[in-house]
């Protein structure tokens, strides 16, 4: 299936008229009985579930829950919003009225990457705009988190969503982590954020030793291979004095800041710029270890390379996200409000090739579903197989589905 | 039948042979629920003396000891001493298991005392949070302070066996091993032993990427056991807090229980800081700014330069920042002066007349109900939900990190760990830590003295130490005096602080309190036995139900005998 360019599709949806195409969305698209087999893991707890609606008009639905696909479905045609966001399982039923305290006991671990939190390394598009060049931010940070939670975790269930506009979200959902208090999401955002050692002004990170450690090191590894391509050459981040004075600032020392101003001075693009301040850090860390100097001034410098890579970029998470077990988050296959674009599950290891411009737009969709009827008179295709939203349900169905498998739980495609 | 037998002496006896059993060890994991009664007002004091000592954590973490390091340690001791908490203080020095004589009332007290708080601590996330960090914190400092032999005695008395990996297992991960723990030389690498364990065990570690995980395994240096051991604590109070809320409903029905555990939780709470409504300290406007970067609270710096820069502040942020210049001192015609001034550049003066003016004089209790509204405290502040585009809110909590690293920086913090103690605090969700740390970085060489609660309590601690006139209006309130004696503060509410309830809801509690615990019915020891829970068995809701039952029953009068023996 191929796609039409952006431009055409971007220029056909209108806000607006989003509320109108919605009931047709959500009858024929949207994936409810996979959506709901997911929430539900193969148990009873669904009704515990929080689900929030958002109206058109500002009007928000809280504690939401239903007792099955079907009157979800009901739901979704019936009160047509224009978001809904996926809260935690609660301790009780939410339809019981009775129940005043409500104590979030299960949920999703969450993560939220923001193009906006990029804002001060990020030259190309800023605030809520994003063009292909932006999306490689987040192709480095998916695969930086994607291995740590697998390898280091022990996670295998994660579903990656992009959110329709300018950011990601990760779901775990293996049970493990959905069992997890606030605190202890906590700790586990922080060890991803590689933010614990010392931390002065203005480097997001600071290892503070003269080796890496297994997970930094990790990451140093995928930095490394986009750093040239997306810091260096796409947004040329040191071709203007500002960025080179947001480089220099990154600099502990001073004699070494001044050196690397000296060193940079007579380049004039990103890349030999950053050459010359590559070579200036390694020939002050050499001298620094020929004079024999102490332990505390080397660990000042030695692998300043490395986090200024990684200070660029290494993601760059929203903490309260993950750690609020009862924080409400946007569900895959929502429609993107402003944009008109759906929130579709991407597979991680193919993020280098996800286009967030060509991401399907529900008139679209709608518009596929009207030509493929046009054209072909099967009965027994899946009505989202008909459109471009099909390789991202295909995703989902596989993580649902692999979910299934672990409990043992039959389910049918 | 034996006549010679003295009937009270056994009774003496069993209770210690019970005792004895019962707390074999100085240090205990917490897991069984108290065997024992005591009387109401030593359940108030035992109870008030162990937030003290939590309190005491806390102060010693921030004043900057690194954690459990010997200097942390020693001043920890030493202001347990300090503040006369013997019972405590007793445990703490003694080495574990082989001394020659065993304090087995401190160590009952140790373990009523943890329940106690647990039924007060259990009503909320936040107060759960502050409670299980600075009890594990507590345990593991007491830990370190075993020696070698009382911590192996802990460890088999508690069934705990950890095994090291073997050494093909060390081989295996050698370099990942070896880059983990940097800290280690050669020999002490090839020497040291590694655990390993679910990664949800050792999240303290984790955190600080102090182990190695792979697969959801983590590999623990044998330095880190009393990490490790802390982190089944955790586990063992957050299970008891659960079943502590469940019993919410009994524990509240209780009057005079819940009146006790209510005023211990005002004591951690607001307890500590009134702001004055009607402050005699005057500020004045043109200095507003200027104070704003010396002492203004980081969540009333980002509203005031919110206004500065936008001259419109949104609805919440209004409310919150009017009161609080109430509180600071700000007259209401400087205030109407001040709000008029921003607000005119953004819209005509009949607007603001019209839609503006009556509020603030409203919040100054000169219009609609005549009420003296207070200052907001953290908590409210806290628990308040700004939307994004707000300024209000507790900054610590709302804000997002690259906002709240600037503002933090604004404060001119120029020492390395400055912003990394104030974000670890953020990060591990104790926003009030993060605002208090911030203080003592932004105030140097001033020790902190006072547990943070208030807005208004940090500008005006911050003004006496800038000034150093103190500008605090009665010494019955001052944060300082209050914090190192709860106990009297309980117990003869203060004028001050009966006169500042504007609502004086929590007037009657108190005498409630005092009533109560004057009441003959607090009489006697009572040891219930119950040989089928000596075992290992983690406290259920019929347990506690059954302990809360204990705690009020008033029929101790068949152990009257006992306490006469001595
Ligand atoms: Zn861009
Ligand atoms: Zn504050």
């Amino acid at each position: 299936m191929t796609m039409p360019p952006s431009e055409e599709r971007e220029e056909s949806f209108k806000p607006e008229t989003l509320v109108d195409i919605l009931p047709l969305y959500y009858n024929r698209l949207f994936p409810c009985e996979t959506f709901i087999k997911w929430l539900s893991y193969g148990n009873d707890e669904l009704e515990k579930r929080e689900f929030s609606f958002t109206l058109d008009g500002d009007i928000y639905l809280r504690y939401l829950s239903f007792k099955d696909a079907a009157e979800f479905k009901e739901e979704l045609k019936k009160k047509k919003p224009i978001k809904i966001d996926v809260g935690a399982v609660y301790a009780n039923t939410l339809k019981d009225k009775r129940i005043t305290q409500k104590q979030p006991t299960e949920r999703e671990m969450v993560f939220d990457i923001d193009m906006t939190d990029y804002d001060d390394v990020r030259t190309c598009c800023s605030e809520a705009s994003v063009c292909q060049k932006c999306w490689k931010f987040m192709v480095v940070a998916v695969q930086c988190l994607d291995v740590a939670l697998r390898d280091d975790f022990g996670f295998n269930h994660l579903l990656w969503v992009f959110s329709g506009r300018r950011g990601i979200h990760c779901w775990v959902s293996d049970e493990e982590a959905r069992t997890m208090s606030g605190w202890e999401r906590g700790c586990v955002a922080q060890y991803l954020s590689l933010l614990t050692s010392d931390t002065k002004s203005t480097r997001r990170i600071i290892l503070n030793s003269e080796r890496l450690d297994p997970p930094a090191s990790r990451a140093v590894k995928i930095v490394e291979t986009h750093f040239n391509d997306i810091i260096l050459n796409d947004q040329e981040v040191l071709d203007s004095p500002k960025g080179v004075q947001y480089l220099l600032d990154l600099v502990p020392d001073d004699v070494l800041k001044q050196e690397c101003e000296k060193a940079m001075a007579d380049k004039i693009d990103s890349v030999s710029k950053w050459k010359a301040f590559c070579k200036t850090v390694q020939y002050h860390n050499q001298e620094d270890v020929k004079a024999k100097k102490g332990r505390r001034r080397r660990i000042q410098t030695a692998l300043l390379i490395e986090e200024v890579m990684l200070h660029y970029l290494y993601p760059r998470l929203d903490i309260h996200v993950t750690t609020g077990l009862n924080h409400l988050l946007k569900a895959p296959f929502c429609i993107h409000p402003k944009t008109g674009y759906v929130c579709v599950p991407f597979n991680p290891k193919h993020v280098a090739k996800f286009d967030p411009t060509a991401v399907p737009s529900i008139n679209v969709l709608l518009k596929e579903l009207g030509n493929f009827e046009e054209s072909t008179a099967s009965e027994n295709v899946r009505e989202y197989r008909k459109t471009s939203m099909n390789r991202s349900v295909a995703i989902f169905d596989e993580f649902v589905y692999s979910l299934a498998r672990m409990k043992n739980d039959p389910m049918e495609f | 039948m034996d006549f010679t037998r003295n009937p009270r002496r056994t009774l003496q006896k069993n209770y210690d042979a019970e005792l004895s059993s019962q707390f074999p060890h100085d240090l205990q994991l917490y897991n069984k629920i108290p065997k024992s009664t005591i009387l109401i007002h030593e359940f108030e004091e035992i109870a008030l003396e162990r937030l003290k000592a939590l309190r005491i954590v806390e102060t010693v973490t921030l004043r900057g000891f690194v954690k459990f390091s010997e200097e942390w340690r020693k001043n920890f001791h030493e202001e347990l001493k300090k503040q006369d908490l013997k019972s405590l203080s007793k445990l703490y020095s003694s080495l574990g298991v082989s001394n020659t004589a065993p304090n087995y009332e401190a160590r009952k007290k140790d373990l009523i005392s943890h329940f106690i708080l647990c039924l007060a601590f259990c009503r909320s996330d936040e107060l759960r949070n502050w409670f299980i960090s600075k009890e594990t914190d507590l345990f593991v400092a007491r830990f370190e302070e075993l020696s070698t032999e009382g911590r192996k005695e802990f460890m088999e008395l508690n069934n705990i066996d950890f095994q090291p990996i073997p050494q093909e297992e060390k081989k295996a991960k050698f370099s990942r091993l070896l880059n983990t723990f940097q800290y280690m030389n050669a020999t002490q690498f090839d020497s040291a032993d590694f655990y390993k364990v679910p990664f949800k065990k050792v999240l303290e570690l984790v955190r600080s990427r102090k182990v190695l995980l792979d697969k959801g395994q983590a590999y623990v240096a044998s330095g880190d056991l009393g990490n490790l051991l802390a982190s089944k604590l955790r586990q063992e109070i957050s299970h008891s807090l659960a079943v502590m809320k469940q019993c919410l409903p009994e524990t509240t029905a209780d009057i005079r229980l819940d009146s006790v555990l209510k005023c211990l939780l005002d004591q951690y709470e607001s307890g500590t800081y009134k702001p004055t409504t009607t402050s005699s300290n005057t500020i004045r406007i043109e200095d507003l700014d200027e104070l704003s970067k010396k002492s203004y609270p980081p969540c009333m710096r980002r509203m005031h330069e919110t206004l500065r820069a936008k001259h419109h502040l949104r609805h919440a942020a209004r409310l919150q920042y009017t009161l609080f210049l109430k509180g600071a001192g700000l007259s209401l015609e400087d205030a109407m002066k001040f709000w008029r001034s921003e607000f005119v550049k953004v819209m005509a003066v009949e607007k603001f007349e019209k839609e503006h003016s009556y509020n603030i004089r409203y919040n100054y209790g000169k219009e609609g109900k005549r009420c003296n509204y207070a200052p907001y405290g953290c908590n409210k502040i806290m628990n308040s939900q700004p939307g994004p585009e707000d300024a209000s809110g507790c900054p610590f909590k709302h804000s997002k990190p690259q906002e709240l690293r600037k503002l933090i920086l604004s404060y001119g913090i120029d020492s390395n760990q400055g912003l990394k103690d104030v974000m670890e605090y953020v990060n591990s969700q104790q926003p009030v830590l993060a605002c208090q740390k911030l203080f003592v970085l932004s105030h140097p060489g001033k020790g902190v003295e006072f547990g943070l609660c208030h807005p208004n309590q940090y500008f005006t601690e911050s003004r006496t130490i800038i000034t150093g006139v103190n500008v605090k209006q009665e010494p019955g309130s001052t944060p300082s005096s209050a914090v190192n004696s709860p106990a009297s503060t309980y117990a003869t509410p203060s004028p001050g602080r009966a006169r500042e309830n504007v609502n004086s809801s929590s007037t009657p509690l108190s005498t409630k309190a005092v009533l109560n615990r004057a009441t003959p019915m607090s009489s006697r020891k009572m040891l219930n036995v119950d040989n089928k829970a000596a075992g290992k068995t983690e406290p259920s809701k019929d347990e506690v139900a059954d302990w809360m039952d204990e705690l009020d029953d008033s029929d101790f009068s068949q152990l009257e005998a006992m306490d006469t023996t001595n």
